[in-house]
């Protein structure tokens, strides 16, 4: 218990996780060059195993407990033992969290506008948006909110796109579902006006997937690189090709992160899962060097929380996101 | 039915059957079908029971390579290797036929009802998949072959029993069991990637009588011709191949639903070559056991089955001959481009 004396500098810990230890953003906040976050607890648009609505609160739990782990505010200077260095946590606002967008269990399209008003909003305050799934259907109003930002401060600008996923979510439509589920997200995103369609590329899919819908991403010039390729080429080859892919003639890149490129074995606690995906190793490698281009909206997905007992699944997503914010949360010591 | 629905079922609704498959009788099979038959039972000794549940979990989870039943989802192409399947013809050629009433039925009983319904699925001259509790199950289903063909079989994952000519009680012991009634010869017999060491006594005999004992080290390692030299060498002169497909082939840290822990095992595409490989022989049977779905909660964490449904895929379209190399335009994977 801390004596009477110190009370006054006692700072309350707010009841609830935030990502990665945030502060909570209100709408008027500054957000340049800042990551925000936004919510998508929805998995009404997953067509069989649910949980993904958990996910952004699994997520934020987690990544907290890996500011608590890794990066300890009782500590000065970090020795980063996976990528080597000596770091301290960065003292600039680089992240802030917005909350949770409002779900609409009864309208898919009420959902849609309530994500993609947020990261609307995010990006067109000249901050990144990082959306947290929910199922992959909701990448898709998180990338629409980017687009529409991204067209307000550039109606020239265009985007890359690099989904790293054990499914390609290029379907037309789903069975009952219709047009907008976590199948069609890819689909829908590549009819974004701003996106460059031939700079749309996959990482880690898996397994039998449609010949129709393979087709058509290579048709319009995207680029499929499966898991297999990840094991055969190496995850740093193939993340340098799928860059150089993305990124040509763009000044800005959108990751859309499904957890469920890994193999099951790893991460049992997603919806759809795959075997013979990529590990959690392969995963964080590519993310290393994605992380190093102009990303300017992201999000993850599929992190059912309720599918793993074990609490792996969760774990193991919370340190790709810090795969990817690694170069922004810290600074060389 | 015709007209209730626009598109074809949500995944978790309608008939279950394996793959979506054609429900049938043991009457509606011929030679050109491909029958997938439950055998919902176990030793049940012991702490873990729950094997009983196998087929309904692998009919549940098999749901998902339901394409050949969607209108909406074209033909599938294998994304590593480029090759496509034309779904068309499942639905005459692959009959789910339903479980072997065995609930509630001593082991001594279940086998008699199984021996039935494997000689009548064999005299219409079909070929089942076997989707199955534990490996007790491999003594009914070899002796209804045993009495009208020549066998060979080929054993993936799963225990050895210690003698291979030492007939027991015990699930390890089923193909000693064989042996011993002469159901099976041991140059007739490959055992690969057994989750146990075999004792040498075991393996020198086995191999001494021409039979087959591939570690998973040794597998791993196995080319496309080294497969066929093995399935050749046990299938040359029979009449059929009996595959006993144990989920413990494959690592436990991969799936968590095999009591039989292992920490090295196949990778699910070896599995998926080895299968392959077999399938180009005359295979009358795939027996699928090992697996206990109730070991993480059943319908919570489904790794196992999932990964058993994977490994039967090239199987299946191998075995229905509908596997086709996909031509691209260039000539040129997209790793290449």
């Amino acid at each position: 218990m801390p004596s009477n004396n110190n009370m006054n500098e006692i700072v309350l810990k707010h009841p609830s996780n935030t990502l990665f230890d945030a502060p909570i953003a209100d709408e008027h906040q500054d957000l340049e060059n800042c990551i925000g976050v936004v919510g998508m607890p929805s998995d009404w648009t997953h067509s069989s195993r649910i949980g993904a609505r958990f996910g952004p609160e699994a997520l934020r739990r987690a990544t907290t407990r890996i500011m608590n782990e890794y990066v300890p505010a009782t500590a000065e200077v970090f020795h980063d033992t996976l990528h080597g260095g000596s770091w301290r946590r960065n003292p600039d606002q680089w992240i802030v969290d917005l909350g949770d967008a409002e779900i609409d269990p009864g309208s898919v399209e009420g959902t849609t506008a309530s994500i993609a008003k947020m990261t609307e909003h995010v990006r067109g305050r000249g901050g990144i948006p990082l959306a947290l799934g929910g199922d992959h259907y909701n990448s898709y109003p998180a990338c629409l909110g980017y687009s529409r930002a991204l067209s307000k401060i550039n109606p020239n600008r265009r985007f890359g796109y690099i989904q790293i996923d054990g499914h390609l979510d290029f379907s037309d439509r789903l069975g009952a579902w219709g047009h907008f589920n976590h199948a069609t997200n890819g689909r829908r995103i590549s009819e974004l006006p701003n996106v460059v369609r031939e700079n749309m590329v996959w990482i880690g899919i898996t397994g039998w997937v449609s010949g129709e819908e393979l087709n058509l991403i290579e048709e319009m010039g995207g680029t499929v690189y499966s898991s297999g390729d990840v094991h055969r080429l190496g995850a740093k080859k193939v993340a340098e090709l799928a860059v150089e892919q993305a990124t040509r003639g763009c000044d800005s890149l959108y990751l859309s992160m499904d957890i469920d490129a890994m193999d099951a074995g790893y991460l049992p606690g997603t919806g759809s899962i795959v075997h013979s995906g990529i590990t959690p190793k392969q995963y964080c490698d590519i993310l290393d060097v994605i992380a190093k281009q102009p990303i300017d909206g992201m999000d993850i997905a599929e992190v059912a929380p309720t599918l793993d007992p074990s609490g792996r699944t969760e774990a193991i997503s919370a340190h790709l996101l810090y795969s990817v914010v690694r170069e922004r949360m810290l600074v060389a010591a | 039915m015709t007209g209730l629905r626009s598109g074809p079922l949500p995944r978790m609704a309608g008939d279950l059957t394996f793959m979506r498959s054609t429900r049938g009788t043991l009457e509606d099979l011929s030679s050109d079908s491909l029958a997938v038959v439950g055998l919902p039972m176990e030793q049940n000794r012991g702490r873990d029971v729950g094997y009983r549940m196998t087929p309904q979990a692998l009919r549940e989870t098999s749901v998902y390579f339901g394409w050949h039943a969607n209108p909406q989802f074209s033909h599938p192409v294998d994304v590593d290797v480029r090759k496509q399947i034309s779904t068309s013809s499942i639905h005459e050629r692959l009959i789910d036929v339903g479980d072997v009433p065995v609930e509630g039925l001593g082991y001594e009983a279940a086998c008699v009802a199984v021996e039935k319904t494997i000689a009548l699925i064999r005299d219409r001259g079909a070929a089942s998949i076997v989707l199955s509790g534990d490996a007790r199950v491999v003594k009914p289903v070899v002796q209804a072959q045993s009495k009208n063909e020549t066998l060979a079989f080929v054993q993936l994952g799963g225990t050895l029993p210690s003698d291979l000519f030492c007939a027991g009680a015990s699930e390890q012991s089923c193909v000693a069991d064989l042996v011993s009634t002469s159901a099976l010869k041991p140059s007739r017999i490959a055992m690969i990637a057994p989750a146990r060491m075999p004792s040498l006594e075991m393996s020198q005999k086995l191999r001494e009588q021409g039979g087959h004992l591939i570690s998973t080290k040794q597998a791993m390692l196995l080319s496309a011709d080294e497969m066929e030299s093995v399935f050749s060498s046990i299938s040359k002169g029979t009449d059929s191949v009996i595959v006993h497909l144990d989920l413990s082939a494959i690592a436990s840290p991969l799936h968590g639903m095999s009591p039989i822990r292992r920490f090295d095992g196949v990778s699910i595409s070896k599995l998926q070559a080895l299968l392959t490989a077999v399938g180009q022989h005359p295979v009358s049977t795939l027996i699928v056991t090992g697996m206990n779905p109730t070991l993480n909660g059943m319908s919570i964490v489904k790794t196992g089955q999932r990964l058993l449904v994977t490994a039967l895929l090239g199987y299946i379209y191998g075995r229905l001959g509908i596997l086709t190399s996909l031509e691209q335009e260039d000539g040129e994977s997209a790793v290449e481009q």
